[in-house]
């Protein structure tokens, strides 16, 4: 192998998917669990692997820690191909969502387990071993049995255990969801912080869109064995590159439109649903006429008391939820304004909006409400499916 | 616990039909022992307590008969438990953690074919099949018959506590660095040993209990304690075989509590 090019290539990636394929054989249903996916994982990284469950998240990370076969392509270590290597020969640990620790063991010689095998001197195993339970904060429980701990305790002693051979990456298969809520996000904060700490390459695989957007320093969304899009918290929620990363994180709007005129930087587009006339940011190439989808979150949809204003659409009030901090509405567009024929009458499109709670009393809405909707500007976004 | 036997006294007759069972189980048991610290030699009189027919199992006439038949059982007991635990844990490991193979079921009921098939047929087919060959009939021909029927016997709770066990553990192992072998030996055996140790304790058992098999294929002249007992008892019941009957009930109570709490400590860490 051309170690030296290759190296020199990926200096700064940790992790090198390229051209990955899995596929599970069998005499009639082959299943293709992932389906050609390449990207990179910088070093240093907090990176989030998010789907729903089938997407092929589990079985990329497996793949990563050697405990699955590679159909096609290739992974790659700081640019040192590791696809056919076993995975006790992998600098790589893993924190496995059953936390798997070894029952007939202490917690300190359950997070010395992997030094020993790795063949560090006693005098470092045992150095090492402390610093870990103390970054996790089981000093005092080093001489306790696994089944002397709590749920959350032992999670921290299978991170303890997984990080204490110091891999240059360390994977996570949703390590918090087997937790209860208010332990899950302590969980997250000491993780985050663990990683900052370490400076370990942290790839964590989860279904819950929350734990990744305050996690992660980039996300993966993956769906049916594919990569959808990949970007920090923030490019994911704002601006979401397709129908399913819209609607898999957060809620979301969906307005087709079609092009009325194309420019520079944007383009001109009606709404099929009320008529309004968008202008949308976009650097995709367009036609006129052509059919579009636009995503609107929901906080940023206005909702007012009727108006005469030709800009704003209209619609009824259909339910009000309450929800704490924020009152959410559900408005079904009345069809185009313009067209004295059709006042009034409902097309049946719904758009959900959000609107902060500021004082007592929820929402100044009810039911059945004549209201105006106004979109704010450079908040639509077009799906590119 | 009380809500339970609370359950049970809505089944009327269910105690008295329980009670009649234990006694019919357990009172022959329980008079044997009684009687075999009976100070007369007569096995229904009872004369008084004394330890005589101890003494006598232990320093009468007929008691270097009894101690070869006890080192013979004993030998034969502890080789086919060790041989028979080996090739139960072996056999576990291929059919719960190995890849599945063609007829797999089949060797299941294979494995565990000497609890099914009647205890004589197997001993005149044993017997057959060890004149055929021409093998000398001796302590080697008991031990290997013994080997045979002990699997299934080791196997059931080896292979019971071995399911109990997730995969990950192995996998947790192979990710920190153990080869495949310092998975099974640092995680998987020590995980596995209760399990290991109750089939071996029960296979001991099974085999220091064993008559008809042995009855069949021991060569003339050799004994194992049931078959001893088995002679002595053709010349009349002496209360000496009462006492040598208490001595190894004793000893099958006290293993098979051993293996009933080492399994319990075994499910407690999971």
């Amino acid at each position: 192998m051309d170690k030296a090019k290759t190296a020199n290539n990926n200096k700064t990636h940790a992790i090198d998917i390229l051209s990955v394929t899995k596929i599970y054989p069998h005499r009639t249903h082959p299943v293709t669990a992932l389906n050609d996916i390449s990207f990179a994982i910088e070093d240093n990284e907090f990176f989030t692997l998010l789907g729903p469950s089938g997407c092929g998240k589990t079985t990329l990370l497996r793949m990563i820690g050697g405990f699955e076969g590679i159909t096609k392509g290739q992974i790659q270590l700081y640019g040192e191909d590791i696809s056919t290597l076993q995975p006790n020969q992998r600098p790589i640990n893993t924190v496995f969502q059953q936390y798997a620790l070894f029952p007939h063991l202490t917690v300190f010689e359950n997070v010395a387990f992997g030094l020993k095998r790795l063949g560090r001197d006693r005098a470092f195993i045992q150095k090492q071993t402390e610093a870990m339970l103390e970054l996790i904060r089981m000093a005092d429980f080093a001489h306790r049995k696994p089944n002397q701990l709590s749920g959350g305790q032992q999670q921290r002693v299978a991170l303890a255990r997984a990080l204490a051979p110091q891999p240059k990456v360390l994977l996570l298969d949703e390590p918090l969801s087997a937790l209860d809520l208010k332990l899950r996000q302590a969980m997250r904060e000491e993780l985050k912080d663990i990683q900052k700490k370490t400076g370990i390459t942290f790839i964590f695989v989860t279904h819950d869109q929350e734990e990744a957007l305050t996690m992660s320093d980039r996300i993966a969304v993956m769906s049916n064995g594919e990569v959808q899009q990949i970007g920090t918290a923030t490019d994911i929620y704002d601006h979401p590159i397709n129908h399913f990363v819209a609607t898999f994180i957060g809620e979301a709007n969906i307005l087709s439109a079609s092009v009325t005129k194309i420019n520079k930087n944007s383009i001109m587009a009606t709404l099929a649903a009320g008529g309004g006339s968008v202008e949308v940011a976009t650097d995709l190439a367009m036609t006129k006429g052509q059919k579009i989808s636009l995503m609107i979150r929901p906080e940023r949809v206005k909702i007012g008391k009727a108006s005469r204003a030709k800009s704003a659409l209209s619609g009824v009030v259909q339910s009000i939820s309450y929800l704490g901090t924020d009152t959410q509405l559900h408005v079904s567009l009345n069809a185009r304004q313009e067209t004295e024929l059709n006042t009034g009458q409902s097309n049946g499109e719904i758009i959900i909006a959000r609107q902060q709670n500021h004082g007592d009393g929820g929402s100044p809405f009810h039911k059945g409400d004549a209201v105006s909707v106004t979109i704010a500007e450079n908040a639509l976004r077009i799906l590119q499916d | 616990m009380a809500n339970t036997s609370e359950r049970i006294r809505w089944y009327p007759g269910f105690r008295e039909i329980a009670l009649i069972c234990l006694v019919i189980l357990y009172a022959p048991l329980i008079i044997v022992m009684i009687y075999s610290f009976n100070n007369s030699p007569s096995i229904t009189i009872w004369k008084g307590f004394s330890f005589v027919w101890y003494e006598e199992v232990f320093f009468g006439p007929e008691s270097a008969k009894f101690k070869q038949a006890t080192v013979n059982s004993l030998i034969i007991a502890v080789l086919a438990a060790i041989t028979s635990t080996t090739i139960a844990t072996a056999s576990a490991l291929a059919m719960i953690r190995g890849r599945r193979f063609r007829g797999q079921a089949m060797t299941f009921g294979l494995i565990n074919l000497p609890l099914m098939v009647p205890e004589i047929v197997t001993a005149v087919a044993t017997l057959i099949f060890f004149a055929s060959i021409g093998f000398d009939r001796g302590i080697l021909s008991i031990l290997l018959a013994h080997i045979v029927f002990c699997i299934p016997f080791a196997y059931l709770p080896i292979a019971a506590r071995l399911q109990g066990i997730a995969n990950v553990y192995e996998q947790v192992a192979r990710d920190l660095y153990a080869t495949p072998g310092q998975a099974f030996r640092l995680v998987l055996l020590p995980m596995m040993l209760p399990g290991i140790l109750s089939g071996f304790l029960l296979a001991f058992i099974i085999s220091l209990d064993d008559f008809i098999i042995t009855n069949f294929v021991k060569g003339a002249g050799v004994e194992t304690l049931p078959t001893a007992i088995f002679g002595a008892i053709k010349q009349g019941i002496k209360p000496n075989i009462m006492a040598i009957s208490t001595l190894m009930l004793a000893a099958s109570f006290i293993l098979v509590s051993i293996s009933y709490f080492i399994s319990r400590i075994g499910n407690h860490d999971r």
